[in-house]
C-alpha cells in the first residue's frame, strides 16, 4: 500500500478510500487508496487480471451486477459516497460513463445509438436531441464520417468507427467522468490515433480514468498514472514520476518490460 | 441471462410494470393449482359415493354404477408401452441418422419434416388411421375388426416420434466431440464409436426422451379413441394386441357427452381426470428432473 | 478382419438409414393420400358455404369460422401471461424457491393430457363461472393449455440476445424494464413470433379440450357473440368420420385436407418468419 495521503486533494472528483473488491473469496483489489482529479486523464496500467477492469467498474458501480461481488470501502464522487441508500445509481451512470474494451454497437441506428442515453431520462426536443447528437460525434472524431447516414445500422461501421460511436454513446450522457477500458485494443493505428486525441480535447472538460492498451499510449496521454499489480496499488503519481522515477522496483520492472 | 440484482431505483412506472411481469410469472403456478382444484372440486363426490374396492375394481360398466378403473389404467398402460417399443429404437435410429450420418441436406429436409409431423392434430391421425391403418391391421392379422390395441399402438407410436427424436438428439449432441475423436484416434470406426461409445454416454438423456414420450403417448385422447376400439376389458392375454381396449383419455371423451352433469358417473370420469393429472405430472417431472440435473437448459423443445 | 468391422458398419448404417427414411415417409404418404383423396370435395364453395343435409352436402364454412375464432381467443388469452412469464424468467427472476416453483409449474402444465384441460375448463369456465359452453370457455381453455409452449419459446427467444446488450443499457443509466423494452424484446421478438405460431398451429388442431367446452355439432347460424357455441374443423372431422352413417367419404377427406392445409399454413407461416428474420439479424 502507498501512502498518498500527501497528495490527496479535497477536491477530488473521485476518491477510492481504503477499497478492496472481493469475488466469492478471491480477491481482485486489496486497500486501494486512489483520487481522479477534475480534468485530468488517470492511466490505470498493469499485467493482465491485476483488477484494471475492475476497479473501474466499481467507479459507476457496474460491479453491482456481479452477484458474487463484494466491496470494501468507500468511493466518493464529488464527496458524497456512491452507495449511499438515497443515490440513484442510474443517475450514478449517467455521470460516470463506461467505453468497454470490444465495442458494442446497439442493433439501432447510428442516430438511435447515440440518442440512447438521453432518450432514458426525460424527453427531449428534436432540435435539442440533433445538437446533442452532433456534438457528442464530433467529440468522439467520428461526425464526419457519419453526418450523411445517420439512420444507417450501426454494425454497418468499421470497428474503429463503431468505438468512437460508443465514445460518442457515453459523450451524449454529458457525464462528468468518462471511463475507459482498454478502448483501442482491437483498433488500427489510425483509429488509435483519431480516439487519443479526442480524449486530450475532452480531457478539458470532463476527468477520464483509462486502463491503457500498453504502456506506451499511457504515457502518450496521461497526466497521472496507477500501476496495479494482482490487486494491489503499488505506484501513483504523476505520468513523469511513476515512468522516470518509479519509486517500487516491480514498477520499474513492468515499465522496463522484465515482466509483462 | 438477466440484469440481476441491482438495486433498483424507486420510480414508480417500472415498479408497476415489474410487479405486472411478476404476477404473469406467477400465474402458471395459479392455473396448476386452479387445475388440481377443479378437478378435485368435481371429482371428490365420487369418492364419497363409490366405495373404494369398486373403483379398483376390473370392470367397467358405468350403467351398471360398476366403475372399476383397471382395465382403463391398464388400457392406457398397454397401449403406452407399445407405442414407445416402437417408437424408442426408431427415435433413436433417426436421430443417430440425423446427428451423425446424414449429410446436411438430407438433414435440412429431415428435420422440418419431424416437425410437421408433430403438429399433425390428432384427430387427421386418428381419422388417417380409421381408413387406411385399420384395414390393413385387419388385412394381416385375421382379426375381426381393425379398432384394436395394436392400431392405437401404431398411431401412438408414431406421434411419440417427434419428441423422443428431438430429446435423443439433444442427447447426442451433447455428447463431447473429444469423446468421438478418442475413439477414432483408437482406430474405431465410425459405427463402433457410435455403438460403444456415443450411445451409452447419451443414455441419460435417451431415458429423458422415453419418458417424455410415455407422457405424451398417456396423454394421447383422439387417435386411441378413434381407432383403439372402446371396449373397456381388461387387456390381458398374449392376443390383447389384437382387441378393442379402452384408455383413460378415451373414456373420459366418449363418456362425458352422455352423462347427466352431478351424477356419480359424471364425478367418476373426474376421477380419472385426476388419476391422469397426476399420473402424467410425475412422469414428466421426472423426465424434465433429468434434463435440468444434466446442465442443460433443456429448452423448449420437450414441450413440443 | 478389417472388412468385417466395415460390413458390420455398413449394415448398421443401412438399418439406421432406412429407420430414418421410415419415419419420414408415412408422413410424406398420408399428405398426400388426404390431397389425393380430398382435392375431389374441394371448391370454393366447399370453404364458403354452409353444411346442408346433415353435413353431407354444402361447405365446412361455420367449422373454419369457428377455428379462427378459437385461435383468436387463444391467442389472446396466453399471450399476455405467456410472454409476460417468459420475461420474468429470462430478465427479473433469480435462482430462488419462486423461480423452481414457477418452472415446476410450467412442467405440469406442459404435460396434462388435453381430454383433462377438457375437464378443467367444463369445470372452471363452463359450470362454475357460467359461462356455459362457449367460444370464451374453450379459448381460456385452449389459452391455459397453449401457455407453457408460448413461455419457454419466449424464454429462450430472450436468452438469445446478448447479454453485452444488457451490459449497455445498465451502463447508460437505463433499468431493466427499459433494457428489455427498447432493445432486447424487439430483438427477440422474431423468435416470439414464431413460437406463439406454431404454439396457436398445435392448439387449432386440438379437440379434447374443446369437447365439452364449446364445440358443437351441427349450429345453424354462425356465432354472434362469445358467449355461444361454435363448430370448429377438429371436431367437425371426429364426428363426421365416426358418427355420420352414410357421410360420403370425399366430404370426410375434404375437412382433413382443409384442417391440414389451415395448420401446415402456419407452421409455413412460422418458418418464414424465423427464416427472414435471421438473415437480418444484427448480431
Amino acid at each position: 500500500m502507498v501512502t498518498n495521503k500527501a497528495i490527496m486533494s479535497e477536491t477530488a472528483k473521485l476518491t477510492l478510500e481504503d477499497v478492496s473488491f472481493y469475488y466469492g473469496d478471491e480477491s481482485a483489489l486489496r486497500h486501494i487508496d486512489l483520487q481522479i482529479l477534475n480534468h485530468e486523464i488517470l492511466a490505470v496500467f498493469g499485467p493482465a487480471m491485476s483488477g484494471k477492469s475492475t476497479l473501474l467498474r466499481i467507479l459507476n458501480r457496474l460491479t453491482d451486477l456481479a452477484t458474487e461481488g463484494r466491496l470494501e470501502g468507500q468511493v466518493f464522487l464529488d464527496g458524497k459516497n456512491i452507495h449511499d441508500p438515497d443515490v440513484s445509481v442510474t443517475q450514478l451512470r449517467t455521470r460516470v460513463g463506461i467505453v468497454f474494451a470490444v465495442p458494442v454497437p446497439l442493433p439501432l441506428s447510428i442516430w438511435e445509438n447515440v440518442t440512447y442515453g438521453p432518450l432514458l431520462g426525460r424527453r427531449r426536443g428534436k432540435d435539442q436531441l440533433e445538437e446533442l447528437v452532433e456534438r457528442s460525434l464530433r467529440s468522439a472524431a467520428l461526425w464526419d464520417e457519419v453526418k450523411d447516414r445517420l439512420q444507417d445500422p450501426a454494425t454497418a461501421l468499421s470497428g474503429g468507427q463503431q468505438q468512437r460511436l460508443c465514445l460518442a454513446r457515453v459523450l451524449a450522457l454529458e457525464p462528468e467522468v468518462i471511463l475507459l477500458d482498454e478502448p483501442c485494443s482491437g483498433l488500427d493505428p489510425i483509429s488509435t490515433m483519431k480516439v487519443e486525441a479526442a480524449l486530450l480535447t475532452l480531457k478539458q472538460k470532463h476527468s477520464i480514468v483509462i486502463v491503457p492498451h500498453n504502456v506506451q499510449q499511457a504515457s502518450r496521454i496521461g497526466n497521472k498514472a496507477a500501476f496495479l499489480l494482482m490487486g494491489e496499488l503499488v505506484e501513483y503519481g504523476s505520468v513523469e514520476d511513476v515512468f522516470t522515477r518509479p519509486r517500487d522496483s516491480r514498477t520499474d520492472d513492468y515499465i522496463t518490460g522484465r515482466f509483462g | 441471462m438477466k440484469t440481476p440484482t441491482i438495486p433498483r431505483d424507486v420510480n414508480w412506472r417500472e415498479f408497476f410494470v415489474e410487479q405486472l411481469i411478476r404476477l404473469a410469472g406467477a400465474s402458471s403456478i395459479g392455473f396448476v393449482l386452479l387445475i388440481f382444484l377443479f378437478l378435485i372440486r368435481e371429482g371428490a363426490p365420487a369418492l364419497l359415493e363409490v366405495p373404494l374396492s369398486n373403483l379398483v375394481g376390473q370392470r367397467w360398466y358405468p350403467t351398471f354404477d360398476i366403475y372399476g378403473l383397471a382395465p382403463l389404467v391398464l388400457g392406457s398402460l398397454l397401449v403406452t408401452v407399445g407405442a414407445i417399443a416402437i417408437s424408442l429404437p426408431l427415435g433413436v435410429a433417426a436421430a443417430l441418422f440425423i446427428g451423425e450420418i446424414a449429410p446436411e441436406w438430407v438433414r435440412e429436409i429431415l428435420k422440418p419434416a419431424i416437425e410437421i409431423i408433430a403438429g399433425i392434430p390428432s384427430v387427421v391421425i386418428g381419422f388417417v388411421g380409421i381408413q387406411v391403418v385399420s384395414p390393413l391391421v385387419r388385412e394381416f392379422s385375421g382379426a375381426p375388426t381393425g379398432l384394436t390395441a395394436l392400431t392405437g399402438v401404431l398411431l401412438l407410436a408414431y406421434m411419440a416420434l417427434p419428441t423422443i427424436i428431438s430429446i435423443a438428439e439433444d442427447a447426442l449432441d451433447s455428447v463431447p466431440e473429444s469423446y468421438r475423436h478418442a475413439a477414432y484416434a483408437l482406430s474405431a470406426t465410425q459405427w463402433q464409436t457410435i455403438w460403444r461409445v456415443v450411445l451409452p454416454a447419451a443414455r441419460p438423456g435417451i431415458v429423458t426422451a422415453v419418458m417424455l414420450g410415455v407422457g405424451r403417448a398417456i396423454g394421447e385422447t383422439m387417435t386411441v379413441m378413434m381407432v383403439a376400439g372402446n371396449a373397456a376389458r381388461m387387456p390381458l392375454g398374449l392376443d390383447a394386441f389384437l382387441r378393442p381396449v379402452r384408455t383413460m383419455t378415451a373414456t373420459i371423451a366418449a363418456e362425458m357427452g352422455e352423462v347427466a352433469r352431478g351424477s356419480t358417473h359424471y364425478h367418476v370420469l373426474f376421477v380419472v381426470g385426476l388419476v391422469l393429472f397426476l399420473l402424467t405430472f410425475v412422469i414428466n417431472l421426472a423426465g424434465a428432473l433429468t434434463i435440468f440435473r444434466r446442465g442443460r437448459g433443456g429448452g423448449g423443445r420437450f414441450l413440443a | 478382419m478389417n472388412s468385417s468391422r466395415y460390413t458390420v458398419q455398413k449394415v448398421a448404417f443401412g438399418v439406421i438409414s432406412a429407420a430414418a427414411i421410415g419415419v419420414v415417409i408415412p408422413l410424406v404418404l398420408v399428405i398426400a393420400y388426404i390431397v389425393a383423396q380430398g382435392i375431389g370435395a374441394m371448391s370454393w364453395e366447399f370453404i364458403s358455404a354452409m353444411p346442408r343435409s346433415g353435413m353431407r352436402e354444402g361447405g365446412v364454412f361455420p367449422a373454419l369460422v369457428g377455428t379462427v375464432w378459437l385461435t383468436i381467443g387463444t391467442a389472446l388469452t396466453s399471450l399476455p401471461f405467456g410472454v409476460g412469464a417468459g420475461v420474468y424468467l429470462a430478465e427479473y427472476a433469480s435462482d430462488n424457491w419462486f423461480t423452481r416453483t414457477i418452472r415446476l409449474a410450467i412442467i405440469n402444465l406442459a404435460g396434462v393430457p388435453s381430454v383433462v384441460y377438457g375437464l378443467f375448463g367444463l369445470g372452471l369456465f363452463v359450470i362454475f363461472l357460467r359461462f356455459g359452453m362457449s367460444i370464451v370457455a374453450g379459448s381460456l381453455t385452449l389459452g391455459i393449455m397453449t401457455l407453457p409452449v408460448i413461455i419457454s419459446t419466449t424464454e429462450q427467444a430472450l436468452n438469445a440476445v446478448p447479454q453485452s446488450f444488457r451490459v449497455v443499457n445498465v451502463s447508460l443509466g437505463g433499468t431493466t424494464w427499459q433494457g428489455v423494452r427498447k432493445v432486447i424484446l424487439p430483438q427477440a421478438l422474431p423468435g416470439i413470433m414464431t413460437g406463439v405460431i406454431l404454439g396457436l398451429e398445435r392448439a387449432a388442431g386440438e379437440t379434447a379440450p374443446i369437447l365439452f367446452t364449446v364445440a358443437a355439432f351441427y349450429l345453424p347460424r354462425l356465432p354472434h357473440s362469445i358467449f355461444n357455441q361454435t363448430m370448429a374443423l377438429p371436431y367437425h372431422l371426429f364426428v363426421i368420420s365416426t358418427q355420420v352413417p352414410g357421410m360420403p367419404i370425399r366430404i370426410q377427406y375434404g375437412t382433413a385436407l382443409v384442417l391440414m392445409v389451415f395448420v401446415l399454413t402456419m407452421n409455413l407461416l412460422a418458418t418464414l418468419i424465423r427464416r427472414y428474420y435471421r438473415r437480418r439479424r444484427q448480431w
